[in-house]
């Protein structure tokens, strides 16, 4: 406990500073502090984590077990009922590709259109370059979403789009922030030599961009791709809008239709398997990529 | 749901008249004897139809459709599961790219699209079953300033008294056949004393579920929201006035429960025995009694029906709660054969009967009047004839109900104003005359 | 925000002052110009497009089906006195006091803590304040709506346990907000706790090792070096945390539905309901002259912020 560790000494707290000298009561003091803390963080992890145990229990209870004065916290027994019918009743497996698909295709497009953006607005100079970049970030400031869901569908149909999986991907291929967030990663995070010695090789932009850049971004990129993932993973509003046909539909599409008709509550253990169904590939997701992601987040991908 | 089931089915059928076609080849059919080429050229006459059918997961319909393809094997429905207002406006804004064939609206939308001349007119069929149809519901689909019908009757959202017999027997009450809100209310005390359950529910969200129970007394009274063709707003008339003394009576009362009737803690509290009777809309059996009412503490086998009470200076014994109709648009590229299943659907005694088993109350009166309708048992209920009791229901529906393009956002903002007329806070002459003036600012919006 | 004023055009780039030069200056950086060009033409195709004509429409008055028609500044001036507006903007600028301090301040504590030199399990304890954010808060908020029932919800059943009466969550005007904020805040606050632990790692050691020979105590260090340091990250969690609270949606959309009484009716969710025709007939000039005039509070809001927090920084 009286080593220091040389990563981050800023807590406020002067008990953390002064801990060469050990008294008794010093001791005891530390260690309050530390239960504290500890106890703090647990209530928080639980915080977190309690609405994952009530997907889970509702998703494994039968429906007359759910809806009962007093409330039941666990199943008195398992059901797996509700798991079977959505993947028999609901072609649930249609719909996870359904995500799948339209996640990947759109996170790789964001990978790249926006590491290139990035990287031009970080290194590379040209006239304009300030003013162009502040409208982007003006962009993400501007209304659309709910507002525009009638002249973006009208543009669809306009592309012969509806119900496929195009407006779910390309309009998302270039959002602000995530150009944004690259450029300030490329700007901080590799050094100008690098690409000045590229440039003195006789390599182009994209050159540079495909060979120097691009591999020294993966942690930025990481970030970025799983943020725009889990976005679009999660989308309903769009997806509603555009996905007629039931093999077209997707997860997040399904489950919002599936909520309103629990209205008539047979459908509510179905959905909560639905619900637990579609969390877990993000989830999944999260612990592949992790160390990446936090890496990427703490070397300062948001950064001054 | 089924949309699997049913593609693989075309795509085999269209397959394999396909496959049939290829093997016979353009020369093939040329050399084909005389039979077999007649046979070919009608399995090519009688060409697929696909209907798009947009109603909600777990719907009467699902019901109707293989009785229906059976009949017409070349007519294919394609049930979209897909309720969503929202997208449905985005494809008429489209001029009807991707809009279905049939779908399944309230009234106030058939009332508001039916003025606007998007929907198809059905007038035809209608009038060909004038006599089988009730006529308050044939009235909903009525546009008056076209005088078309814009949609084939739905189900017949009548509203009646749930009660159990086994509390109100605890609570030394019995129903008699003429009864007032009074009486009612008055019960409604003996039983919370005696049980504890409530018999109203009045929730207090301040949005359109706190004013059903105003919009049943309404209702009762003869009056409405609007005048026929929405040109005026009568909410805040005298009749307006009377039902909402008499929601302030039961608030003042305590004997209701606070909670919205679709919602997961009402079906709760009635699985708890906390309900002892409630005015509730007929599909509410389906949607609530039936998932929740499952043991001797939810009253199963007790459960019972009856007409409203009368309201002084009432016209009805009834109420309306929600009730739709089937539609369909002029951007539909087969209006014969969607008049077809709009006919099937809740005009022959075939699909009211399969609309009935599902839980809805069909406006077919020959199926109303039948034994089958008579004889649906529920275990919830044991061994009683509720369906009686609705046919009596639908003989007390009225027709000036009137459900315009405002009503949805009148009911809201009523909602809204009722709690502090509730509480006492505004008076309620006022507090009416201010939701009047505000909604009728709103209808101004909407005209045109 | 800061870097971006900080960039300087290197002085053999300045515009020439005849105009050829400044248009071959454009022509010779035609490969940059192309890196950036897909973002321009998604956003002038697929959002400048719609938002142009939903400008338009904010000066008609259309139900979607009917021809549109001219009303001018009609719609400005109803959706300016409707109280439903009044109360939209209470509502807005109700979670903007509460939710904007929570989206800056538990950040930084968590960071804080978590960063702590002897903290145990610092890595579990930073995934689980992280998994929240990689779910759909539209299917969560099904979850967070059961636990906030008032006869059967989950937290009155374990309140009761303890003695505490049912409490009216969704239904009652004060306490309806605590869904919706503590909904948010689930999903927020790893995401945000993560960036700031970035941003303390990020401080050089060696200014710390030098404050303390100095003599500096805990606070002074934090004072005059974490905080200052920490600027960008904690500007960056400022607009964010408001841009996301201004653009509230899913969570009343799911949760509340806008209820009690529009009590957490949030803007955007007007502006859908009406838009959309949740319950009516849809008012699309409505809907859009009120979209942009919640841009246009997004816009002062933010440049407020970002004006406040710059002449701070330049003490």
């Amino acid at each position: 406990m009286a080593t220091l560790r040389h990563d981050g000494e800023e807590s406020p707290a002067p008990v953390a500073t002064a801990l060469h000298v050990t008294t008794p009561r010093r001791r005891w003091r530390r260690w309050l502090l530390n239960a504290v803390l500890y106890a703090g963080l647990v209530i928080v992890a639980v915080f977190c984590l309690m609405p994952f145990y009530f997907m889970l229990s509702g998703s494994l209870m039968d429906r007359g077990e759910m809806f009962r004065i007093p409330p039941r916290f666990w199943p008195e027994k398992l059901i797996f009922e509700n798991y079977r019918a959505i993947f028999q009743q609901f072609s649930f497996l249609t719909y996870l590709r359904n995500s799948i698909i339209v996640s990947v295709a759109q996170t790789l497009g964001v990978l790249f259109f926006c590491s290139l953006a990035g990287y031009v607005f970080a290194k590379r100079r040209f006239p304009g370059r300030n003013a162009l970049f502040i409208f982007v970030l003006a962009t993400s400031m501007m209304p659309n979403g709910q507002t525009t869901i009638i002249p973006f569908y009208l543009l669809m149909v306009k592309f012969n789009w509806i119900d496929t999986f195009w407006p779910l991907i390309v309009p998302w291929w270039a959002p602000p922030l995530s150009i944004f967030l690259m450029r300030q990663y490329i700007a901080a995070g590799i050094p100008d030599d690098l690409i000045d010695a590229a440039t003195v090789d006789g390599s182009g932009l994209f050159g540079t961009y495909w060979r120097i850049v691009l591999p020294l971004s993966v942690p930025g990129l990481v970030v970025i791709g799983v943020i725009q993932f889990i976005a679009i993973w999660n989308d309903f509003l769009y997806g509603l809008l555009v996905l007629k046909s039931e093999e077209m539909r997707t997860v997040t599409v399904a489950l919002t239709e599936l909520s309103r008709r629990t209205q008539a509550s047979t459908l509510y253990g179905p959905l909560f398997a639905g619900i637990v169904m579609a969390t877990l590939p993000t989830i999944i997701l999260f612990f592949i990529f992790q160390r990446r992601l936090t890496q990427g987040i703490l070397s300062g991908a948001i950064r001054g | 749901m089924t949309g699997n089931r049913y593609s693989r089915r075309q795509v085999m059928t269209t397959g394999a008249g396909l496959a049939g076609l290829l093997a016979l080849g353009p020369k093939g059919i040329a050399q084909a004897s005389p039979s077999a080429r007649s046979a070919v050229l009608r399995a090519l006459a009688q060409e697929q139809i696909t209907l798009d059918v947009f109603v909600h997961l777990n719907h009467p319909f699902d019901n109707v459709k293989p009785l229906f393809e059976e009949k017409y094997p070349n007519i294919i429905l394609n049930m979209l599961g897909n309720n969503d207002m929202a997208v449905f406006r985005a494809t008429l804004a489209a001029q009807g790219e991707g809009t279905p064939d049939i779908f399944w609206p309230e009234i106030d939308v058939v009332q508001e699209l039916g003025k606007s001349g998007v929907l198809l007119d059905v007038t035809d069929i209608v009038t060909k079953h004038k006599d089988e149809l009730a006529p308050g519901k044939m009235q909903e689909c009525y546009i008056s300033s076209t005088d078309k019908y814009a949609a084939f009757p739905g189900d017949i959202a009548t509203v009646g008294i749930y009660y159990r017999e086994d509390l109100l027997e605890q609570a030394g009450v019995t129903i008699p056949d003429e009864w007032t809100w009074d009486d009612y209310i008055e019960a409604a005390k003996e039983i919370k004393g005696k049980t504890g359950a409530a018999s109203f529910n009045l929730p207090t969200t301040g949005d359109f579920w706190t004013s059903v129970l105003w919009g049943y007394f309404l209702y009762q009274l003869g009056g409405a929201v609007t005048n026929a063709d929405g040109t005026e707003i009568t909410l805040d008339d005298d009749k307006g006035i009377v039902a909402m003394e008499m929601v302030k009576k039961v608030y003042d009362a305590d004997i209701s429960i606070d909670e919205v009737p679709v919602e997961e803690n009402f079906f709760a509290a009635i699985a708890a025995g906390q309900v002892a009777a409630c005015p509730l809309p007929v599909w509410f059996r389906n949607f609530g009694i039936e998932p929740s009412v499952t043991d001797e503490q939810s009253g199963q086998g007790y459960w019972r029906v009856t007409l409203l009470p009368t309201i002084d200076g009432g016209v009805s014994r009834t109420a309306n709660f929600g009730g739709a109709a089937i539609a369909s648009t002029n951007y539909t590229q087969h209006p014969d054969e969607v008049k077809l299943f709009m006919e099937f659907a809740l005009g022959t005694m075939e699909g009211a009967t399969a609309c009935g088993e599902w839980g809805i109350l069909p406006p077919y009166l020959p199926y109303l009047q039948s034994e089958a309708w008579s004889s649906v048992r529920s275990p919830a209920f044991g061994d009683f004839a509720f369906n009686d009791v609705w046919t009596q229901a639908v003989e007390q529906y009225v027709g000036t109900w009137y459900k315009q393009p405002v009503f949805g956002e009148a009911m809201i903002e009523v909602g809204a104003a009722m709690i502090p007329m509730l509480n006492g806070e505004v008076d309620i002459p006022t507090g009416m005359r201010d939701v009047g003036d505000r909604i009728r600012e709103l209808n101004k919006r909407y005209q045109g | 925000m800061e870097h971006v004023e900080r960039l300087q055009v290197s002085p053999i780039e300045r515009p020439r002052r005849r105009s050829r030069g400044r248009l071959a200056e454009i022509a010779r950086h035609w490969p940059e110009y192309l890196c950036i060009a897909p973002f321009f033409v998604i956003f002038a195709v697929f959002f400048a497009y719609p938002i142009g004509w939903a400008f338009v429409l904010s000066f008609q008055r259309w139900d979607g089906i009917t021809e549109a028609r001219w009303v001018g500044l009609d719609n400005y001036r109803f959706v300016l006195n409707d109280p439903v507006t009044h109360r939209v903007f209470t509502n807005i600028i109700r979670y903007l006091l509460i939710l904007v301090p929570l989206g800056v301040f538990l950040p930084l504590a968590f960071g804080a803590i978590l960063n702590l030199p002897f903290l145990r399990f610092r890595g579990v304890f930073r995934t689980i304040l992280f998994i929240p954010v990689v779910t759909s808060l539209v299917v969560v908020g099904i979850v967070w709506r059961l636990l906030f029932g008032t006869a059967n919800g989950w937290l009155n059943g374990l309140l009761a346990h303890v003695g505490l009466g049912p409490y009216n969550w969704l239904k009652d005007p004060a306490l309806a907000q605590i869904p919706i904020v503590s909904l948010t805040i689930w999903g927020t606050v790893g995401f945000s706790t993560l960036i700031v632990l970035g941003g303390l790692q990020a401080i050089d050691q060696d200014l710390y090792d030098s404050a303390r020979v100095d003599g500096a105590s805990g606070w002074q260090t934090f004072w005059h070096i974490t905080l200052p340091l920490m600027r960008p990250v904690i500007v960056f969690l400022l607009i964010t945390s408001t841009i996301g609270v201004i653009t509230l949606f899913s969570q009343p959309y799911v949760v509340t539905r806008g209820g009690p009484a529009n009590h957490t009716l949030t803007p955007l969710l007007h502006i859908y309901n009406i838009g959309i025709g949740t319950s009516g007939a849809p008012r699309i000039g409505d809907a859009t002259a009120l979209s942009f005039l919640l841009t246009a509070f997004m816009l002062v809001v933010v440049f407020a912020q970002l004006w406040l927090v710059r002449r701070r920084g330049e003490e």
